[in-house]
């Protein structure tokens, strides 16, 4: 294997892998052949901290897991912080991101710990789900995406924020800015095949993990999938939800 | 019982004559006049004096297929039941049902009783009603939006099933099986034929990892998804084992299959409408309920015989020496979809499969959320006897891109934007048959394309 081959961490794909997330990976996989794919299972140390990762992602996951996940990466937490801190590139999408929180807090108003290492906390309102399509913008991308959760994100994300809405909420309803974006951490609140539905914001973020040309498998589908749905997405006859 | 009140019986008049006026309009009543009493007197069926006898079947998939099954052997057997079967599984369509078969001052008028619970409603329904025995097919992935995840739907059922009702389950389900630890309950399952192709490379296994203590689980054998039978690594936890068990099946031609179960009398034996082992759990499950409930290996045996399957799910027939199947694939539900799509691979015959799978309920007032195509298992369909693939509709975009991420050749596909256009695209003189994987708010699109291939396979 050659020394400079990209790695690219999955964590918990046993556990996190819910609301079709995984099909941002199979889509990576395509990209990047020559890349090698780490799938570290929740009993496993991560590749990351030994630093041998160049990104990392995360998927969606249920409640009861979220919390087995903070208290595995507890451990780790400083590693994590370092990694984000010295320009690791992670992706976290769906309610994978709020393990990095202050806490997560029931509808009973029972919190739960998180790693800390953003200053916000999730609340769960597990009788109200949240269902919506999203319109943003990251730099000059338009991110198009569906959110299907329990939770609601608070805490200022005003100078970190992923994408400031033009159709849907923020973090939380209150909110126009979606996501974390601090140095190369992405973490959005969008479910899915985020980087299929996405191609320019594939390939900025092919970009920033030191691919000079990317090429996006199957681009011809993928921006004509991605024309059809923006055209959808800016209709205003197409509702939210 | 409480004490009937005048909100409720003024609630119980006015629901009798919605369901007088929508038969006189020549409309089914199935929700708006559950809906109409319900809104009157939101806690209606605390009132409501039920039947003596419930039987409730719930579970993600096969829950319309054994209500039905019951039904009819139940009815085959002289038993009148109160039952859901005309479609509302959910609080208002429950709330009909019983108020159609109950007397003006609210008193049931039939002693037994088969409702199709809807797992959500389940917090919304077990508070007034005790089922007596309670079917759990399976849990699986459903809609993202409505059902969230595995774990969500068995939190809710495991914390509003009643403590009496006697359980039903599936020992091969390492999720449903540990629904209410402590209730009464009796375990179905099916053992591994020596000539079943086993599905062991789903995309999703919601048990990969023990649910009690997160180690690896193996699998003794794994059905699909993650039904099969299993051990934690660690911990012990396993699947129990089964009180009624499939150890034989075969199927015949004619869409049935002769089956050997071991039951506590011993050794039984059934012919069942079934076309496919996995739906044979349909079977076993109505089996284990009827004889659990009381009825003799005779009365089940002979009633069985006479069942048929549901014909608007699965279809097959032969025109001019061409095989066309019409199998309901269910959007947004990617196990379903993935069980529609290992049945397409299954036969060795050379195939023209269609789909056409855009969910127009999703879409109703918004964009169709396709998160749950990268759930469901299209690499079923990367398979030799498969030389075209012609998708159909709104999204077909999207679905080509699926299918060529899970490494489907690009020369086979084929995308048109009217699902109506498909069939036009199928050359019969390359394929031996046409599969059609329709989702179930489609039927208008199926019927055309139908009456187009039958056409076109009759002039062949």
């Amino acid at each position: 294997m050659p020394e400079n081959k990209l790695r690219i961490e999955i964590l918990y794909p046993e556990i996190c892998n819910l609301f079709g997330d995984t099909g941002n990976i199979r889509y990576l996989e395509r990209c990047l052949p020559d890349a090698e794919f780490i799938y570290t299972a929740f009993n496993d140390e991560p590749a990351f901290v030994q630093g041998g990762a160049d990104m990392i992602y995360m998927a969606s996951t249920t409640e009861r897991t979220q919390e087995k996940i903070i208290g595995k990466l507890m451990p780790y937490r400083q590693q994590l912080k370092d990694a984000i801190e010295s320009d690791k590139v992670m992706l976290f999408t769906g309610n994978s991101m709020e393990i990095l929180f202050n806490y997560i807090e029931n509808d009973d108003g029972s919190r739960i710990e998180g790693l800390g290492i953003f200053d916000f906390y999730a609340k769960r309102y597990m009788f109200n789900r949240y269902n919506s399509m999203i319109l943003a913008k990251y730099k000059d991308i338009d991110i198009v995406g569906f959110r299907t959760q329990f939770t609601m994100t608070f805490g200022d994300n005003s100078d970190c924020y992923f994408a400031a809405v033009e159709r849907g909420d923020g973090i939380n309803k209150e909110s126009k800015l979606e996501g974390i974006h601090v140095h190369n951490f992405f973490g959005t609140n969008i479910v899915g095949p985020l980087l299929v539905l996405n191609p320019y914001f594939t390939a900025d973020l092919l970009k920033t993990l030191g691919i000079e040309n990317p090429e996006l498998a199957f681009s011809e589908e993928i921006y004509t999938a991605y024309k059809n749905r923006l055209a959808e997405f800016k209709d205003p006859g197409v509702k939210l939800h | 019982m409480a004490k009937k009140t005048l909100r409720f019986l003024f609630a119980c008049v006015c629901g009798k004559i919605t369901i007088k006026l929508l038969r006189l309009l020549k409309k089914n009543a199935t929700n708006l006049p559950g809906s109409v009493v319900l809104t009157l007197c939101p806690d209606f069926l605390k009132y409501l004096e039920l039947p003596e006898k419930i039987i409730a079947v719930t579970g993600t998939n096969g829950k319309t297929t054994v209500s039905n099954m019951l039904l009819d052997i139940l009815t085959d057997n002289g038993y009148d039941c109160t039952n859901n079967n005309f479609g509302g599984n959910v609080d208002t369509g429950i709330t009909t049902a019983l108020l159609k078969d109950s007397t003006l001052s609210g008193k049931a008028k039939k002693k037994y009783c088969i409702l199709e619970i809807d797992e959500r409603s389940a917090l919304r329904i077990y508070p007034y009603i005790h089922p007596d025995y309670l079917v759990c097919t399976n849990l699986t992935r459903d809609s993202y939006k409505r059902n969230a995840h595995v774990e969500y739907i068995f939190d809710i059922l495991n914390k509003n099933i009643p403590d009496s009702s006697h359980l039903i389950l599936d020992c091969d389900d390492l999720i449903s099986c540990r629904l209410k630890k402590n209730n009464k309950r009796t375990y179905f399952g099916m053992e591994c034929f020596d000539d079943e192709v086993l599905i062991t490379d789903n995309i999703v296994n919601d048990v990969a990892a023990c649910p009690e203590c997160n180690s690896p689980v193996e699998y003794d054998f794994r059905r699909y998804h993650h039904i099969g039978r299993a051990h934690c690594t660690k911990c012990g936890l396993e699947s129990p084992a089964p009180d009624f068990d499939i150890v034989s099946r075969e199927f015949t031609d004619d869409g049935h299959a002769h089956i050997t179960m071991n039951t506590p009398d011993g050794e039984e034996k059934y012919t069942v409408a079934c076309e496919n082992t996995i739906n044979l759990y349909n079977a076993c499950a109505a089996i284990t309920l009827l004889r659990t409930f009381g009825l003799s290996y005779e009365q089940v045996k002979n009633s069985f015989m006479k069942t048929a399957v549901v014909k608007s799910r699965f279809t097959s027939e032969t025109i001019n020496g061409k095989k066309l199947v019409f199998n309901l694939a269910k959007g947004q539900n990617p196990v379903a979809c993935s069980h529609a799509c290992n049945l397409t691979r299954q036969s060795n015959e050379t195939k023209t499969v269609i789909v056409i799978l855009d969910d127009y309920y999703d879409a109703k007032t918004t964009s169709e959320n396709i998160a749950w195509i990268y759930d469901t298992d299209f690499e079923f369909l990367n398979n030799d006897s498969i030389n075209k693939i012609i998708i159909g509709g709104k999204r077909s975009v999207d679905y080509k891109l699926r299918m060529l991420i899970g490494g489907i050749p690009e020369e086979k596909i084929v995308c048109c934007d009217r699902e109506e256009d498909t069939a036009e695209l199928v050359d019969l003189s390359q394929t031996e048959s046409v599969y059609v994987l329709f989702e179930m708010y489609n039927f208008r699109a199926k019927d055309v394309i139908e009456a187009k291939l039958k056409e076109m396979m009759e002039n062949a």
